[in-house]
């Protein structure tokens, strides 16, 4: 049910009428700051509004240009996991979105998405002893895989540099309706192949 | 070219300066979280008023951890005689109990420096946690009796020993909630290791679970521990690539 709901929205942004031509594809690195404005301490130990932890992405995305809008895909997947000094667990993410892009100007776009989010978490299994008021305890690392699929809903910027390279930043909310709200920053700077780099306005010409 | 160098140079920095490892442990070997959802924790009726409000406070706190499904609820009172309680004969998920005679209920942790304890037991065949128990202190007279705590450390220790009858086991991170002590730490925030360890346990599955979007039940069954079936992705590729094939086919016949 919730898998149909999904794709009735998708179905809601499809590309309207008129063919579309492959406007570019790239490749990027991003950097993905999770639980932006929510209070919470880093592995700093230091509070703060700005996000506990970042992954780091490399990103894969492919875009076609309507007459009026730019439809696309993105896959980023983490480039190093998060993990134990031991590798008793990892922490994967992978984020798959359809992109739905608005020219702005000519080398800047507004892009949205609606995208899945999936976190990986692996475990290796295993014991540890620690403190345990005032003695020693075995505790157990975690031995089997779980994976979260959150929704994401997805915002932002991306701007055409010189020569095919851009950057974008984008806001990720998860959650959005619970208490569980989840607000993640995600800057990527990468290069693309395709119409010259500069995306933004419907092609077009005289032959 | 020097876009070029500037992106080597912000990718090597950024990759030194924040990779760290986290280091959640869990209770058991091979445990999963509860399977009921919401999960109740019901409160031992003896138990103060003040500590009431604490409770509410730290299941509160374990609710905002983003990324799980846990969803956790205030039960109702319950009245049981403490061997119940420590024994986990009792009919709910999760008691809280306060012990008066705190050494003897929590097998042996010193009534002196030991504020709570807190503990899960196992039995389901698939490894979820189906009982978890709070002992907390207010044995008479000991130095580490629960109302003689400043309210920073009384709710820290009620987070922390509700963690641990998530199923967490303590942290080697400072930070982190589920750190030993409460020693040294003034503020009450989610570390990453704990919403880490907290996603593992219960992992949020919002294609195929109950909650779309972070609320509203849409269909019944646990969204818990469950993986994405591999088809997922595929299934969610396939309806955009054939709107893109159509319409190619439909331009190549015009």
């Amino acid at each position: 049910m919730r898998s149909l709901i999904f794709f009735v929205v998708l179905f809601l942004f499809r590309p309207s009428h008129g063919s579309l031509t492959l406007s570019e594809y790239g490749l990027g690195y991003g950097i993905l700051n999770s639980g932006m404005l929510q209070e919470s301490v880093g592995d700093n130990g230091k509070s703060s509004l700005l996000g506990s932890f970042t992954y780091h992405f490399l990103s894969a995305h492919i875009t076609w240009q309507g007459p009026l809008y730019q439809y696309g895909l993105r896959l980023a997947y983490t480039l190093l996991p998060r993990t134990t000094a031991d590798d008793a667990a990892k922490i994967t993410q992978l984020v798959f979105s359809p992109t739905f892009g608005v020219p702005l100007k000519p080398n800047l776009t507004w892009t949205s998405g609606l995208g899945i989010l999936v976190t990986t978490s692996k475990g290796q299994g295993g014991s540890v002893f620690l403190n345990n008021a005032g003695s020693v305890s075995e505790f157990f690392r975690p031995s089997d895989t779980n994976q979260s699929t959150l929704l994401n809903i997805e915002t932002g910027l991306k701007y055409d540099l010189e020569s095919s390279w851009y950057v974008s930043g984008e806001f990720f909310f998860n959650g959005l309706l619970g208490e569980k709200r989840n607000m993640s920053l995600f800057l990527t700077i990468g290069y693309t192949w395709g119409m010259a780099g500069y995306s933004g306005a419907p092609q077009g010409g005289y032959e | 070219m020097k876009t070029y160098r500037l992106s080597i140079a912000a990718l090597s920095i950024a990759l030194l300066a924040t990779v760290k490892a986290f280091s959640f442990t869990l209770l058991g070997p091979n445990i999963r979280g509860y399977l009921a959802s919401p999960l109740n924790v019901h409160m031992d009726s003896s138990c103060t008023s003040d500590l009431s409000n604490v409770l509410n406070d730290a299941i509160d706190f374990w609710n905002q951890a983003p990324h799980s499904g846990l969803v956790l609820e205030r039960g109702y009172d319950v009245a049981y005689a403490s061997a119940d309680v420590v024994n986990y004969n009792f009919e709910e998920s999760i008691v809280v109990l306060c012990s008066t005679n705190f050494s003897a209920d929590a097998n042996g942790f010193d009534a002196n420096s030991v504020l709570g304890v807190g503990s899960t037991r196992d039995t389901d065949f698939d490894g979820h946690i189906d009982k978890g128990r709070m002992i907390i202190n207010f044995t008479p007279n000991a130095q580490a009796n629960f109302n003689a705590s400043d309210g920073a450390t009384q709710e820290l220790t009620v987070i922390h020993e509700l963690g641990h009858v998530l199923g967490l086991g303590h942290s080697s991170e400072p930070g982190a909630i589920m750190y030993f002590t409460t020693n040294g730490k003034g503020e009450v925030n989610l570390h990453q290791d704990d919403i880490d360890g907290l996603r593992h346990l219960y992992a949020q599955d919002e294609l195929g679970g109950d909650y779309f979007l972070g609320c509203a039940h849409i269909a019944g069954g646990s969204g818990r521990n469950q993986k994405i079936p591999p088809f997922t992705l595929l299934f969610l590729i396939v309806p955009v690539l054939l709107v893109f094939l159509m319409r190619q086919l439909s331009k190549l016949e015009s």
